[in-house]
């Protein structure tokens, strides 16, 4: 570490050229110096100079007004290198407060015994921030008696900007504060549109889905959607018996009356299953004539079989199509998970098939329950 | 084409004519479902053919309506898109922003690489008059620029006039007159040409 003092430093100013540093031309100065503070103002609009004993000489351009709306002079604030407002600050003292990473505390430095490069990042106090600038960035260079420290607004820029309503010719026109704003909008923005899209093509997305699993002539599931749900009951072992609804004496009304009439008899069976149903239970068309209903969670043998009876009651009513009368009904058979210690779809369709081609053996209009004893 | 352009058109004819002209213009051109998304990319010919529809049922030239668009580009109605809001950050005053006019160029291009901006130089030609040149291969550009000009100059409360001085091989020149009056000649260099024509400006019918 080096320090850098008056003793050892290079180039150190005449009385005059000091007097120049002053800030806005507020001392007499020689033409030589005033037009280095010029270049450094234009150089590093956010420039603070001081002198040795840490006093501000002169503000840049941009920095004086970011201070310029606070007008609460004479406080001490600690991390705050500027303790009053700016007009004021010609001629105040300038303490640097550093906090250690180490230990956590904080070194009040003079910041002529800051060597030259050193990184600084240092805290406004509320009370003298009228942009909500919380942090800033700096780096110190010393220029023989003299420091001069040039501050950047870092990642608060976008802030900064907004609550100081700074334009492009507060920056130095070499610096990418100005690219960095539209960078950052754009960030935005596009992170922003991106959500949106997102959120609309996940709504279309389950819309689709329920679409693709919905069988359009009765509005019961589909095939895919039965697979998918038999899968997900089984996978995490939920309780269900599945039953196989098949239709009798549907050919015949669509042999005599059209395909019209068994159409609409096939969306009148459909709403009178769904109306007896529980609101968790799941009606399928899985083809044709062809019902299936998983009703989930545990059900005794007896009620599965009075529920399948009921069922094929409310089938048998005649229906009504243009002046027809349609009169079919339905056999029934049901398979249940709690038989297998590993259920799965495939093999409780199968039973549930089995069970029905029992029922149909048996003369139709009649509901059976899978066991190995029928099979 | 960048969405960004096709929604700022939406957003235009919804603002102006109403959600009903605009419904109007997306089944005509098949935009269904009817609005853009700005990540994604649409049609070249699809801007063009908007104004066209519009002109069409609104009864409205497509000049005047190139006008319009670029005024509302800039306006506040149109801030939902963020960078408008950084619009004012090319300076403090309206001369100020024209002469950031190519920076502001180089950072729409910088955010947006797809968008394909006219090309634009800056020069002040007499204390209160600058020039602004603006090169694109898209007809109309000129047109949409003058009236984001004109735009800008509202949000910074200047009154001013724009003169389109010339139109050559895709080039517009426009000398923008900052003062609210007539002040004798418009030029570059002498006389006022005769062919000159007040595009957009106050006292001005629309």
């Amino acid at each position: 570490m080096t320090r850098t003092s008056a003793s050892q430093a290079h180039g150190a100013l005449s009385t005059p050229e000091r007097g120049a540093l002053l800030a806005n031309g507020a001392s007499v100065g020689s033409v030589a110096t005033d037009r280095l503070t010029a270049a450094l103002d234009v150089l590093m609009p956010m420039n603070i100079r001081l002198d040795a004993s840490g006093v501000i000489l002169g503000l840049g351009p941009t920095l004086a007004k970011v201070f310029h709306q606070s007008s609460k002079p004479d406080q001490t604030v600690v991390g705050n290198p500027f303790e009053v407002d700016a007009p004021h600050l010609i001629g105040q003292p300038v303490e640097l407060v550093f906090r250690t990473q180490r230990l956590g505390t904080d070194i009040k430095v003079s910041p002529t015994r800051v060597p030259n490069g050193t990184a600084l990042h240092f805290h406004i106090d509320p009370a003298f921030d009228p942009a909500g600038v919380a942090l800033l960035r700096g780096v110190v260079a010393s220029f023989g008696d003299f420091l001069v420290i040039d501050i950047s607004f870092g990642a608060q820029l976008g802030d900064a900007v907004k609550a100081l309503g700074l334009t492009s010719g507060d920056f130095s026109v070499t610096d990418f504060a100005p690219e960095m704003l539209f960078l950052m909008e754009a960030k935005t923005a596009a992170a922003e549109a991106g959500q949106r899209l997102t959120r609309r093509l996940q709504t279309a997305r389950l819309a689709a889905q329920s679409e693709a699993e919905t069988d359009t002539l009765t509005g019961a599931k589909n095939r895919r959607a039965m697979q998918g749900e038999l899968e997900r009951l089984c996978k995490f072992r939920r309780p269900f018996a599945l039953m196989l609804i098949d239709l009798d004496h549907f050919k015949q009304v669509n042999d005599t009356f059209g395909h019209l009439a068994g159409d609409h008899v096939l969306q009148v069976v459909a709403k009178r299953l769904s109306d007896r149903l529980r609101s968790n239970d799941l009606l399928i068309r899985s083809g044709g004539d062809e019902f299936f209903v998983i009703l989930q969670g545990y059900s005794a043998p007896e009620v599965l079989k009075g529920l399948a009876t009921r069922l094929i009651q409310v089938l048998e009513e005649p229906i009504e199509y243009e002046t027809h009368l349609c009169e079919i009904s339905a056999s029934i058979g049901i398979s249940r998970s709690q038989e297998h210690p590993v259920p799965t779809p495939r093999d409780l369709i199968e039973e549930a098939d089995k069970a029905l081609y029992f029922s149909k053996n048996q003369g139709r209009g009649r509901a059976h329950l899978f066991s190995s004893s029928n099979a | 084409m960048h969405g960004l352009i096709n929604r700022v058109l939406h957003r235009f004819v919804r603002h102006r004519y109403g959600t009903a002209v605009w419904l109007q213009i997306a089944k005509e051109l098949r935009i269904d479902p009817p609005r853009f998304e700005s990540l994604r990319s649409y049609p070249d010919h699809l801007p063009a053919r908007l104004i066209r529809c519009l002109a069409r049922i609104s009864g409205n030239s497509q000049h005047a309506l190139l006008r319009d668009i670029g005024t509302f580009v800039v306006s506040e109605h149109n801030e939902s898109e963020r960078w408008v809001r950084l619009l004012e950050f090319g300076g403090a005053n309206y001369a100020e922003f024209l002469l950031s006019l190519p920076s502001l160029r180089e950072r729409l291009e910088l955010v947006l690489p797809e968008l394909k901006l006219p090309r634009l130089q800056v020069e002040r030609v007499a204390d209160r008059r600058i020039a602004v040149t603006c090169v694109s291969s898209a007809p109309g550009a000129g047109t949409l620029i003058a009236g984001a000009l004109q735009g800008m100059a509202k949000r910074y409360q200047q009154d001013c006039r724009i003169f389109r001085l010339s139109r050559n091989g895709g080039g517009d020149l426009f000398l923008v007159n900052l003062s609210p009056i007539w002040e004798g000649h418009i030029s570059l260099s002498g006389p006022a040409p005769r062919s000159a024509t007040c595009l957009v400006g106050k006292g001005m019918a629309a």
